[in-house]
Protein backbone atom coordinates (compact mmCIF):
# COMPACT_ATOMS: atom_id res chain seq x y z
CA UNK A 1 0.00 0.00 0.00
CA UNK A 2 3.17 2.51 1.12
CA UNK A 3 5.11 1.62 -1.79
CA UNK A 4 1.91 2.37 -4.51
CA UNK A 5 1.66 5.65 -2.57
CA UNK A 6 5.36 6.47 -2.86
CA UNK A 7 5.34 4.95 -6.77
CA UNK A 8 2.35 7.38 -7.87
CA UNK A 9 4.41 10.15 -6.15
CA UNK A 10 7.08 9.72 -8.15
CA UNK A 11 5.54 10.63 -10.83
CA UNK A 12 5.85 14.04 -9.42
CA UNK A 13 9.61 13.69 -8.81
CA UNK A 14 10.42 16.81 -11.37
CA UNK A 15 7.26 19.05 -10.26
CA UNK A 16 9.88 21.08 -7.74
CA UNK A 17 12.54 21.01 -9.98
CA UNK A 18 15.18 23.67 -9.30
CA UNK A 19 19.53 25.04 -9.68
CA UNK A 20 19.94 24.57 -6.20
CA UNK A 21 18.70 20.91 -5.03
CA UNK A 22 17.77 19.59 -8.56
CA UNK A 23 15.22 16.74 -7.55
CA UNK A 24 15.53 16.66 -3.87
CA UNK A 25 12.30 17.64 -2.57
CA UNK A 26 10.75 15.71 -5.63
CA UNK A 27 12.57 12.66 -3.84
CA UNK A 28 11.57 13.44 -0.51
CA UNK A 29 7.86 13.92 -1.61
CA UNK A 30 8.70 10.51 -3.23
CA UNK A 31 9.62 8.73 0.29
CA UNK A 32 7.16 10.60 2.10
CA UNK A 33 4.61 7.65 2.60
CA UNK A 34 8.05 5.06 3.74
CA UNK A 35 8.68 7.16 6.34
CA UNK A 36 7.61 8.47 9.78
CA UNK A 37 7.14 11.84 10.49
CA UNK A 38 10.66 12.76 12.52
CA UNK A 39 11.47 15.79 11.32
CA UNK A 40 15.21 14.89 11.24
CA UNK A 41 14.48 12.44 8.18
CA UNK A 42 12.69 15.03 6.26
CA UNK A 43 15.41 17.25 6.74
CA UNK A 44 17.61 15.07 5.03
CA UNK A 45 15.69 13.34 2.37
CA UNK A 46 15.15 16.97 0.73
CA UNK A 47 18.61 17.63 0.25
CA UNK A 48 20.33 17.96 -3.13
CA UNK A 49 19.87 15.27 -5.57
CA UNK A 50 19.60 14.30 -9.06
CA UNK A 51 18.78 11.12 -10.87
CA UNK A 52 17.22 10.00 -14.03
CA UNK A 53 13.96 10.57 -12.68
CA UNK A 54 12.72 6.97 -13.71
CA UNK A 55 14.92 5.54 -11.43
CA UNK A 56 14.42 7.92 -8.64
CA UNK A 57 12.03 5.31 -6.83
CA UNK A 58 15.03 3.46 -6.41
CA UNK A 59 16.83 5.85 -4.59
CA UNK A 60 13.97 6.74 -2.47
CA UNK A 61 12.96 2.96 -1.61
CA UNK A 62 16.50 2.68 -0.31
CA UNK A 63 16.77 5.63 1.10
CA UNK A 64 13.71 4.98 3.31
CA UNK A 65 14.55 1.29 4.01
CA UNK A 66 18.09 2.63 5.34
CA UNK A 67 15.94 5.50 7.65
CA UNK A 68 13.95 2.64 8.53
CA UNK A 69 16.87 0.28 9.43
CA UNK A 70 18.68 3.20 11.61
CA UNK A 71 21.47 3.63 9.64
CA UNK A 72 24.37 6.20 10.47
CA UNK A 73 24.62 9.63 9.36
CA UNK A 74 27.72 8.94 6.68
CA UNK A 75 26.01 5.72 5.37
CA UNK A 76 23.03 7.83 4.38
CA UNK A 77 24.93 10.28 2.92
CA UNK A 78 27.60 8.17 1.19
CA UNK A 79 24.24 6.39 -0.27
CA UNK A 80 22.72 9.10 -1.29
CA UNK A 81 26.20 10.52 -3.40
CA UNK A 82 26.57 6.87 -4.76
CA UNK A 83 23.13 6.93 -6.18
CA UNK A 84 23.45 10.41 -7.31
CA UNK A 85 25.95 9.15 -10.40
CA UNK A 86 24.80 5.82 -11.00
CA UNK A 87 21.16 6.09 -11.52
CA UNK A 88 22.02 9.22 -14.02
CA UNK A 89 24.30 7.15 -15.98
CA UNK A 90 21.58 3.94 -15.77
CA UNK A 91 18.94 5.49 -16.53
CA UNK A 92 20.48 8.28 -19.11
CA UNK A 93 21.83 5.09 -21.33
CA UNK A 94 18.65 2.69 -20.73
CA UNK A 95 15.97 5.20 -21.27
CA UNK A 96 16.74 8.30 -23.01
CA UNK A 97 19.67 7.03 -25.26
CA UNK A 98 17.75 3.28 -25.62
CA UNK A 99 14.20 2.89 -24.72
CA UNK A 100 12.78 5.92 -25.74
CA UNK A 101 14.65 6.40 -29.82
CA UNK A 102 13.80 2.62 -30.13
CA UNK A 103 10.30 3.00 -29.37
CA UNK A 104 10.44 6.75 -31.13
CA UNK A 105 11.64 5.05 -34.17
CA UNK A 106 9.29 1.61 -34.17
CA UNK A 107 6.38 4.54 -33.52
CA UNK A 108 7.09 6.18 -36.48
CA UNK A 109 7.61 3.33 -38.81
CA UNK A 110 3.73 2.68 -38.02
CA UNK A 111 2.69 5.90 -38.30
CA UNK A 112 4.10 5.34 -41.69
CA UNK A 113 3.17 1.96 -43.10
CA UNK A 114 0.33 1.11 -40.59
CA UNK A 115 -1.84 3.67 -39.34
CA UNK A 116 -1.07 6.62 -37.59
CA UNK A 117 -2.82 5.66 -34.51
CA UNK A 118 -1.44 2.02 -34.51
CA UNK A 119 1.84 3.87 -34.33
CA UNK A 120 1.29 6.21 -31.40
CA UNK A 121 -0.65 3.55 -29.48
CA UNK A 122 2.35 1.13 -30.19
CA UNK A 123 4.84 3.82 -29.02
CA UNK A 124 3.08 4.75 -26.21
CA UNK A 125 2.45 1.37 -24.69
CA UNK A 126 6.03 0.05 -25.47
CA UNK A 127 7.69 3.10 -24.00
CA UNK A 128 5.54 3.10 -21.19
CA UNK A 129 5.66 -0.71 -20.12
CA UNK A 130 9.26 -0.37 -19.73
CA UNK A 131 9.08 3.02 -18.09
CA UNK A 132 6.73 1.99 -15.22
CA UNK A 133 8.35 -1.47 -15.14
CA UNK A 134 11.17 0.41 -14.49
CA UNK A 135 9.62 2.82 -11.47
CA UNK A 136 8.35 -0.47 -9.65
CA UNK A 137 10.99 -2.68 -9.85
CA UNK A 138 13.57 0.56 -8.59
CA UNK A 139 10.78 1.53 -5.98
CA UNK A 140 10.79 -2.21 -4.89
CA UNK A 141 14.24 -3.52 -4.88
CA UNK A 142 15.45 -0.40 -3.75
CA UNK A 143 13.21 -0.71 -0.16
CA UNK A 144 13.84 -4.10 -0.12
CA UNK A 145 17.67 -3.87 -0.35
CA UNK A 146 18.02 -0.13 1.38
CA UNK A 147 22.18 0.28 1.94
CA UNK A 148 23.15 -2.79 -0.09
CA UNK A 149 20.87 -1.21 -3.07
CA UNK A 150 24.20 -1.36 -5.43
CA UNK A 151 23.36 -5.57 -5.54
CA UNK A 152 20.29 -4.70 -7.32
CA UNK A 153 21.66 -2.33 -9.78
CA UNK A 154 24.31 -5.07 -10.64
CA UNK A 155 21.89 -7.73 -11.23
CA UNK A 156 22.42 -9.03 -14.60
CA UNK A 157 19.32 -8.41 -16.16
CA UNK A 158 19.76 -4.61 -15.66
CA UNK A 159 23.17 -5.26 -17.52
CA UNK A 160 22.25 -7.26 -19.95
CA UNK A 161 19.24 -4.37 -20.88
CA UNK A 162 22.38 -2.08 -21.37
CA UNK A 163 24.00 -3.98 -23.78
CA UNK A 164 21.13 -4.84 -25.97
CA UNK A 165 19.32 -1.26 -26.02
CA UNK A 166 21.72 1.35 -27.61
CA UNK A 167 22.17 -0.86 -30.67
CA UNK A 168 17.89 -1.43 -30.63
CA UNK A 169 17.74 2.30 -30.32
CA UNK A 170 20.39 3.04 -33.21
CA UNK A 171 18.40 0.02 -35.85
CA UNK A 172 14.99 1.38 -34.88
CA UNK A 173 15.93 5.59 -35.74
CA UNK A 174 17.98 4.10 -38.85
CA UNK A 175 14.96 2.04 -40.21
CA UNK A 176 12.57 4.99 -39.52
CA UNK A 177 14.73 7.34 -41.66
CA UNK A 178 14.37 6.74 -44.89
CA UNK A 179 10.80 5.38 -44.39
CA UNK A 180 9.92 8.78 -42.70
CA UNK A 181 12.10 10.46 -45.41
CA UNK A 182 9.65 8.54 -48.29
CA UNK A 183 6.49 9.18 -47.26
CA UNK A 184 7.26 13.05 -46.23
CA UNK A 185 8.37 13.64 -50.03
CA UNK A 186 6.12 11.45 -52.26
CA UNK A 187 4.85 14.36 -53.56
CA UNK A 188 7.55 16.42 -54.15
CA UNK A 189 9.51 15.75 -57.65
CA UNK A 190 12.59 14.26 -57.92
CA UNK A 191 15.06 17.83 -57.80
CA UNK A 192 12.97 18.80 -54.82
CA UNK A 193 13.37 15.24 -53.24
CA UNK A 194 17.44 15.87 -53.91
CA UNK A 195 17.12 19.20 -52.61
CA UNK A 196 16.03 17.67 -48.86
CA UNK A 197 18.68 15.96 -48.85
CA UNK A 198 20.96 18.25 -49.36
CA UNK A 199 19.98 20.22 -46.71
CA UNK A 200 19.85 17.09 -44.45
CA UNK A 201 23.29 16.38 -45.38
CA UNK A 202 24.20 20.01 -44.18
CA UNK A 203 22.29 19.73 -40.81
CA UNK A 204 24.59 16.33 -40.38
CA UNK A 205 27.45 17.55 -40.88
CA UNK A 206 26.81 20.83 -38.71
CA UNK A 207 25.35 18.85 -36.20
CA UNK A 208 27.57 16.07 -35.65
CA UNK A 209 31.03 17.58 -36.81
CA UNK A 210 31.25 21.31 -37.13
CA UNK A 211 28.81 22.87 -35.19
CA UNK A 212 27.38 20.67 -32.64
CA UNK A 213 26.08 23.19 -29.69
CA UNK A 214 23.89 24.74 -32.91
CA UNK A 215 21.40 21.65 -32.07
CA UNK A 216 18.67 20.70 -34.81
CA UNK A 217 16.07 23.18 -33.22
CA UNK A 218 18.46 26.60 -34.13
CA UNK A 219 19.58 24.64 -37.59
CA UNK A 220 15.92 24.44 -38.27
CA UNK A 221 15.19 28.15 -37.63
CA UNK A 222 17.85 29.35 -39.51
CA UNK A 223 17.37 27.24 -42.52
CA UNK A 224 14.17 28.69 -42.31
CA UNK A 225 14.38 32.09 -42.28
CA UNK A 226 16.70 32.10 -45.15
CA UNK A 227 14.24 30.53 -47.09
CA UNK A 228 11.35 33.35 -46.13
CA UNK A 229 14.17 36.21 -46.33
CA UNK A 230 14.82 34.49 -50.22
CA UNK A 231 11.05 34.41 -50.85
CA UNK A 232 10.55 37.81 -49.19
CA UNK A 233 13.33 39.69 -51.70
CA UNK A 234 12.52 37.32 -54.38
CA UNK A 235 8.97 36.50 -54.81
CA UNK B 1 -14.48 26.57 -31.20
CA UNK B 2 -15.22 23.42 -29.25
CA UNK B 3 -12.33 21.73 -30.62
CA UNK B 4 -9.84 24.52 -30.11
CA UNK B 5 -10.94 24.47 -26.28
CA UNK B 6 -10.00 20.76 -26.61
CA UNK B 7 -7.17 21.20 -28.26
CA UNK B 8 -6.12 23.86 -25.39
CA UNK B 9 -6.00 21.37 -22.52
CA UNK B 10 -4.72 18.91 -25.05
CA UNK B 11 -1.60 21.46 -25.18
CA UNK B 12 -1.33 21.96 -21.18
CA UNK B 13 -1.71 18.11 -20.35
CA UNK B 14 1.28 17.92 -23.07
CA UNK B 15 3.32 20.87 -21.82
CA UNK B 16 2.63 19.11 -18.05
CA UNK B 17 3.98 15.89 -18.98
CA UNK B 18 7.16 17.25 -20.67
CA UNK B 19 9.16 17.27 -17.07
CA UNK B 20 7.07 17.87 -14.10
CA UNK B 21 3.70 15.25 -13.98
CA UNK B 22 4.64 11.53 -15.29
CA UNK B 23 6.42 12.10 -18.46
CA UNK B 24 4.55 9.71 -20.33
CA UNK B 25 6.01 10.52 -23.43
CA UNK B 26 2.48 12.07 -24.97
CA UNK B 27 5.03 15.22 -24.97
CA UNK B 28 6.62 13.52 -28.07
CA UNK B 29 5.35 15.53 -31.18
CA UNK B 30 4.23 12.17 -32.92
CA UNK B 31 1.67 11.89 -30.22
CA UNK B 32 1.04 15.67 -29.18
CA UNK B 33 0.11 15.71 -33.14
CA UNK B 34 -1.46 13.04 -34.18
CA UNK B 35 -3.89 13.09 -30.93
CA UNK B 36 -4.65 17.19 -32.24
CA UNK B 37 -5.36 16.36 -35.67
CA UNK B 38 -7.49 13.91 -34.44
CA UNK B 39 -9.54 16.38 -32.01
CA UNK B 40 -9.44 18.73 -35.06
CA UNK B 41 -10.85 16.32 -37.49
CA UNK B 42 -7.76 16.05 -39.47
CA UNK B 43 -5.73 13.21 -38.12
CA UNK B 44 -3.61 13.20 -41.22
CA UNK B 45 -2.12 16.79 -40.81
CA UNK B 46 -1.54 16.57 -37.17
CA UNK B 47 0.36 12.81 -37.78
CA UNK B 48 2.73 14.99 -40.96
CA UNK B 49 3.25 17.63 -38.69
CA UNK B 50 4.20 15.15 -35.41
CA UNK B 51 6.41 13.17 -37.72
CA UNK B 52 8.29 16.06 -38.67
CA UNK B 53 8.88 17.57 -35.69
CA UNK B 54 9.09 14.35 -34.19
CA UNK B 55 12.55 14.48 -36.08
CA UNK B 56 13.40 17.21 -34.06
CA UNK B 57 12.64 15.55 -31.16
CA UNK B 58 15.47 12.87 -31.92
CA UNK B 59 18.30 14.60 -31.29
CA UNK B 60 17.46 15.94 -27.38
CA UNK B 61 19.29 14.17 -25.03
CA UNK B 62 17.45 15.30 -21.61
CA UNK B 63 20.07 14.56 -19.39
CA UNK B 64 21.34 16.94 -16.27
CA UNK B 65 19.34 20.16 -15.79
CA UNK B 66 19.62 20.86 -19.33
CA UNK B 67 16.91 22.74 -20.77
CA UNK B 68 15.30 21.17 -23.73
CA UNK B 69 12.57 22.87 -26.95
CA UNK B 70 8.72 21.73 -25.95
CA UNK B 71 8.29 20.08 -29.48
CA UNK B 72 5.16 18.63 -27.83
CA UNK B 73 3.22 21.68 -27.94
CA UNK B 74 5.09 23.00 -30.81
CA UNK B 75 3.33 19.91 -32.80
CA UNK B 76 -0.21 21.17 -31.11
CA UNK B 77 0.47 24.58 -32.45
CA UNK B 78 1.59 23.15 -35.68
CA UNK B 79 -0.99 21.13 -36.31
CA UNK B 80 -4.26 23.84 -35.57
CA UNK B 81 -2.24 25.52 -38.56
CA UNK B 82 -2.29 22.55 -40.88
CA UNK B 83 -5.41 21.39 -39.88
CA UNK B 84 -8.05 21.34 -42.78
CA UNK B 85 -5.63 23.19 -45.32
CA UNK B 86 -6.06 22.58 -49.16
CA UNK B 87 -2.18 21.81 -49.58
CA UNK B 88 0.21 19.56 -47.96
CA UNK B 89 2.35 22.27 -48.51
CA UNK B 90 1.17 24.16 -45.62
CA UNK B 91 3.42 21.14 -42.96
CA UNK B 92 6.97 23.44 -43.54
CA UNK B 93 4.86 26.68 -42.65
CA UNK B 94 3.22 24.71 -39.55
CA UNK B 95 6.51 22.56 -38.52
CA UNK B 96 8.60 26.20 -38.35
CA UNK B 97 5.86 27.54 -36.26
CA UNK B 98 6.13 24.42 -34.41
CA UNK B 99 9.67 25.13 -34.01
CA UNK B 100 9.29 28.52 -32.52
CA UNK B 101 6.82 27.32 -30.15
CA UNK B 102 9.17 24.99 -28.87
CA UNK B 103 11.88 27.20 -28.40
CA UNK B 104 9.11 29.81 -26.69
CA UNK B 105 8.35 26.26 -24.30
CA UNK B 106 12.01 26.10 -24.02
CA UNK B 107 12.53 29.48 -22.82
CA UNK B 108 9.35 29.02 -20.53
CA UNK B 109 11.27 25.69 -18.81
CA UNK B 110 14.18 28.23 -17.44
CA UNK B 111 11.75 30.61 -16.09
CA UNK B 112 9.68 27.97 -14.14
CA UNK B 113 13.03 26.78 -13.46
CA UNK B 114 14.12 30.01 -11.80
CA UNK B 115 11.21 30.46 -9.67
CA UNK B 116 11.06 26.87 -8.60
CA UNK B 117 14.87 27.71 -7.04
CA UNK B 118 13.36 31.29 -6.07
CA UNK B 119 10.78 29.44 -3.98
CA UNK B 120 13.24 26.58 -2.32
CA UNK B 121 15.56 29.64 -1.09
CA UNK B 122 12.39 31.42 0.50
CA UNK B 123 11.45 27.82 2.32
CA UNK B 124 14.90 26.55 3.11
CA UNK B 125 14.77 27.20 6.89
CA UNK B 126 11.19 25.21 6.90
CA UNK B 127 13.02 22.16 4.62
CA UNK B 128 16.22 22.31 7.03
CA UNK B 129 13.89 21.76 9.91
CA UNK B 130 12.50 19.06 8.62
CA UNK B 131 8.68 20.37 7.90
CA UNK B 132 7.15 17.63 5.54
CA UNK B 133 4.43 20.37 4.61
CA UNK B 134 7.53 22.52 2.67
CA UNK B 135 8.12 19.72 1.15
CA UNK B 136 4.37 19.33 -0.39
CA UNK B 137 3.97 23.36 -0.54
CA UNK B 138 7.16 23.11 -3.27
CA UNK B 139 5.34 20.24 -5.48
CA UNK B 140 2.28 21.84 -5.78
CA UNK B 141 3.47 24.74 -7.04
CA UNK B 142 5.87 23.72 -8.93
CA UNK B 143 3.02 21.61 -10.78
CA UNK B 144 1.00 24.87 -10.90
CA UNK B 145 3.45 27.13 -12.34
CA UNK B 146 3.99 24.62 -14.99
CA UNK B 147 0.43 24.87 -15.78
CA UNK B 148 0.83 28.12 -16.12
CA UNK B 149 3.93 27.31 -18.58
CA UNK B 150 1.81 24.86 -20.17
CA UNK B 151 -0.82 27.31 -20.84
CA UNK B 152 0.82 30.03 -22.02
CA UNK B 153 3.10 28.80 -24.22
CA UNK B 154 0.04 26.73 -26.32
CA UNK B 155 -1.92 29.92 -25.54
CA UNK B 156 0.86 31.59 -27.72
CA UNK B 157 0.96 28.77 -30.26
CA UNK B 158 -3.10 28.41 -31.00
CA UNK B 159 -2.80 32.72 -31.56
CA UNK B 160 0.14 32.09 -34.16
CA UNK B 161 -1.48 29.39 -35.67
CA UNK B 162 -4.41 30.79 -36.36
CA UNK B 163 -2.29 34.28 -37.96
CA UNK B 164 -0.90 31.48 -40.25
CA UNK B 165 -4.13 29.87 -41.26
CA UNK B 166 -6.13 33.12 -42.03
CA UNK B 167 -3.39 35.21 -43.46
CA UNK B 168 -1.49 34.19 -46.40
CA UNK B 169 1.97 34.83 -45.70
CA UNK B 170 3.70 32.56 -48.42
CA UNK B 171 3.42 32.22 -52.34
CA UNK B 172 3.08 28.37 -53.32
CA UNK B 173 7.44 28.40 -54.41
CA UNK B 174 7.88 29.86 -51.03
CA UNK B 175 5.90 27.20 -49.07
CA UNK B 176 7.55 24.28 -51.23
CA UNK B 177 10.89 25.36 -50.58
CA UNK B 178 10.07 25.73 -46.93
CA UNK B 179 8.72 22.47 -46.83
CA UNK B 180 11.47 20.71 -48.71
CA UNK B 181 14.03 22.79 -46.21
CA UNK B 182 12.50 21.94 -42.78
CA UNK B 183 11.82 18.02 -43.68
CA UNK B 184 15.57 18.08 -45.13
CA UNK B 185 16.68 19.09 -41.52
CA UNK B 186 14.43 17.39 -39.77
CA UNK B 187 16.16 13.97 -41.12
CA UNK B 188 19.65 15.36 -41.05
CA UNK B 189 18.69 16.24 -37.35
CA UNK B 190 17.70 12.94 -36.25
CA UNK B 191 20.94 11.33 -38.23
CA UNK B 192 22.81 13.56 -35.85
CA UNK B 193 21.10 12.56 -32.58
CA UNK B 194 20.99 8.44 -33.78
CA UNK B 195 25.01 8.94 -34.60
CA UNK B 196 25.79 10.29 -31.23
CA UNK B 197 24.10 8.33 -29.01
CA UNK B 198 25.69 5.49 -31.00
CA UNK B 199 28.95 6.44 -30.79
CA UNK B 200 31.42 5.24 -33.14
CA UNK B 201 31.61 1.24 -32.44
CA UNK B 202 28.49 -1.21 -32.43
CA UNK B 203 26.17 1.62 -31.96
CA UNK B 204 27.11 3.27 -35.02
CA UNK B 205 26.81 -0.23 -36.98
CA UNK B 206 23.13 -0.88 -35.96
CA UNK B 207 21.95 2.84 -37.06
CA UNK B 208 23.73 1.52 -40.81
CA UNK B 209 22.25 -1.57 -40.64
CA UNK B 210 18.97 0.07 -40.17
CA UNK B 211 19.32 2.69 -42.61
CA UNK B 212 19.58 -0.37 -44.61
CA UNK B 213 17.04 -2.39 -43.53
CA UNK B 214 14.36 0.58 -44.53
CA UNK B 215 16.24 1.46 -47.94
CA UNK B 216 15.18 -2.91 -48.52
CA UNK B 217 11.14 -1.98 -47.01
CA UNK B 218 10.79 0.97 -49.47
CA UNK B 219 12.40 -1.38 -52.21
CA UNK B 220 10.16 -4.19 -51.66
CA UNK B 221 7.23 -2.26 -50.73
Amino acid sequence: MRLGAALWRSFLVQASFNYDRMIGVGLAFTMRPLVDDDPQRAARACQFFNAHPYFSPLAAGALARAEGDRATESELTGLRNALVSTLGSVGDRMIWAGTLPAAAGLGLVLIVTVHPVVGLAGFLVLYNVVHVMVRWWGLRSGWASGVQVARALGATRIQRSLRVVGPLAGASVGLALPIVAEWLLRDFARAEAIGAAVVALCALVLGRWMAPSIGGLRFGLIAAGFILILSAVWP
Amino acid sequence: MMPLGFVSLWGVAVGLDLISVGQFMIARPLVAGTVAGAILGDLMAGALVGVTLELFALDVLPVGAVRYPDYGIGAVAGTVAAAHAPSALVVGIAAVLGLVVAYVGEIGIGIVRSRNSRDLRRLAPRLDAGDWQAVSALTRRGVLRETARALVVTGIGIALALLVKHVPLLTVRSALLLTVVIVGAGIGTAATGAMRLGGRGLGLSWFVLGLLAGAVVLVVR
